[in-house]
């Protein structure tokens, strides 16, 4: 099992993994297990998407019409695959550790999916994803070239 | 002519017959072709004026399956099966009213299950064709045969092995379908599963609280969007649309909308989880009484009465209990303020994650672009 997705799968939700440290035996990696604090949560998704899923970190495409509420946090990033292609991977990269609260659904173009990450404390997590092809301002972004997706995730504290 | 469809409404139905009526030297005829086990022709209100066309679908797993005991009599059958269902019930562990709710829906609604999703997606007449021992006739069938498309169960599938790759899922059956028959649309026999279906489905879905957990994890995301379309619809252009998009999305609470309650309301989430159960319980009695009736049919007189009255009995020392676990108070009213008279507006304050998404201005331009396509190239 890969460093970012044992990181991951023990910070999201499990109990056993509230220690301060633990050694895995097979490969003798020592994980630094923290508390379920969403900076190690946002730390850990970062990492996961990147290596597990080859996610490209880039500055978000769009604005906020309003600030972002305080605690929340949104990391965006770009995709060479597709949204529909993406769909069950991230499900499946969150499935044992996270609920599903909202499934897929698609909107204006825009995948969404809502889960809960389960503490303590709990986390609210939003994914989304779109084809820049869907938009002429993401077609003409020059930071979007050759990109498949456009991806972004929002952490927030309420889990309902 | 129409392949597996679904029905259309009575009173569109009702038009055409009395067409026929008035005019029966012109008088339209439908011709309706089906899978048996289709769930698709099982919607809607009524089928026009015809004649149905039915393939009854086999399918030939490609594993080989594990050896199957000889089915019991029919009575016999039906008393394992209450046993079973008896334990899932008592047992709290296994969510006692919920495995149970389960049973039924697996014993009772045989068009529900797995097979009836694949029956609506066979390709009835290249398949039929296919497994024709002599081959097509006419250039017609053979280009049929050649280029007609496959039931997708005989494909190879290219599923997610969970661990971000993928692996190639095996065809899982060989499929063939046979043509078994013509019936008037006035007397269709096949449809045996609707009353099932109408009556059961929704009990079950209550006695799971199916309905309210899809209503609860949808409903702030789908308040949020709901008020943005609306605002699309209305504003006259797109930098005001943005100004009114922050002012909606800086309000503690949204009011639900009106199709959203509309949808509340048919799914009976007006009225309490325990009302709601209860009356879903009653119905899936019923159920149970008309399988004893059926399993006991031919048997001497004694059975049926004894068996009505061991469920009786048994259902009457589990019921209280199992009902005093659903919550009294209707899935609405948590969103009205405590102690809120029954009018009071029903509100809901949605997350920061939800409103950072409908705030995104790539989302928003693309929410106005639906209303105003011509807004953008």
């Amino acid at each position: 099992m890969s460093r970012p997705l044992l990181v991951l799968m023990c910070t999201l939700l499990s109990t056993s993994c509230t220690e301060k440290s633990r050694t895995t035996g097979s490969e003798g990696v020592t994980v630094d297990v923290k508390l379920n604090t969403k900076p190690d949560l946002v730390q850990d998704l970062d990492q996961l998407l990147t290596t597990e899923l080859k996610w490209k970190p880039i500055s978000c495409p769009g604005t906020q019409l309003i600030p972002l509420a305080p605690g929340t946090v949104k990391h965006c990033f770009v995709s060479g695959e597709e949204p529909e292609a993406l769909l069950t991977r991230i499900s499946d990269l969150l499935a044992k550790r996270s609920q599903k609260k909202m499934p897929w659904r698609q909107d204006a173009g825009f995948w969404v999916s809502d889960y809960v990450v389960q503490g303590p404390p709990s986390h609210g997590l939003l994914f989304s994803l779109v084809a820049p092809g869907v938009s002429a301002a993401m077609r003409e972004d020059p930071l979007l070239k050759d990109a498949g997706t456009v991806a972004w995730f929002i952490v927030d504290n309420d889990p309902g | 002519m129409v392949f597996q469809a679904a029905n259309i409404s009575q009173q569109d139905v009702a038009r055409v017959e009395a067409y026929n009526k008035a005019h029966p030297e012109r008088a339209v005829r439908s011709r309706s072709y089906r899978v048996d086990g289709d769930v698709v022709p099982t919607s809607g209100e009524a089928t026009l004026p015809g004649q149905i066309y039915y393939f009854d679908r086999a399918g030939q797993a490609t594993v080989q399956p594990k050896p199957v005991t000889p089915a019991p009599p029919a009575s016999e059958h039906f008393w394992q099966r209450w046993e079973r269902q008896g334990q899932g019930w008592v047992d709290d562990k296994k969510n006692g009213a919920l495995a149970w709710a389960g049973g039924q829906l697996t014993a009772n609604m045989p068009y529900l299950n797995a097979a009836a999703s694949k029956g609506h997606v066979v390709p009835m007449l290249a398949t039929s064709i296919r497994g024709e021992r002599q081959g097509p006739t006419d250039p017609q069938r053979q280009a049929l045969l050649n280029f007609g498309q496959r039931d997708e169960n005989e494909l190879a599938h290219r599923i997610s092995d969970g661990k971000g790759g993928f692996m190639t899922q095996p065809a899982q059956e060989h499929v063939r379908t046979v043509f078994s028959g013509s019936y008037s649309t006035a007397r269709d026999p096949r449809l045996r599963g609707e009353p099932v279906r109408k009556t059961a489905v929704p009990s079950a879905m209550d006695l799971t609280q199916g309905y309210v957990g899809v209503f609860q994890d949808n409903i702030a995301y789908d308040t949020g969007l709901g008020h943005l379309f609306a605002l699309a619809s209305k504003a006259k252009d797109y930098k005001t649309f943005e100004q009114q998009v922050a002012q909606v999305l800086v309000k503690p609470s949204l009011e639900l909308l009106p199709e959203d309650l509309a949808l509340a309301r048919q799914l009976h989430l007006d009225k309490s989880p325990r009302a709601n159960a209860t009356a879903a319980l009653k119905n899936l009695i019923d159920f149970q009484r008309t399988d004893i009736d059926k399993a006991t049919s031919g048997l001497s007189d004694r059975w049926p009465v004894h068996a009505r009255t061991t469920t009786d009995r048994f259902l009457k020392s589990k019921y209280d209990d199992q009902m005093a676990k659903y919550s009294t108070a209707p899935v609405l009213n948590t969103y009205q303020p405590k102690g809120a008279p029954a009018d009071a507006p029903f509100r809901i304050t949605l997350p920061g994650r939800i409103r950072a998404q409908l705030a995104d201005t790539t989302f928003v331009r693309q929410i106005w672009s639906l209303y105003h396509p011509g807004a953008q190239k």
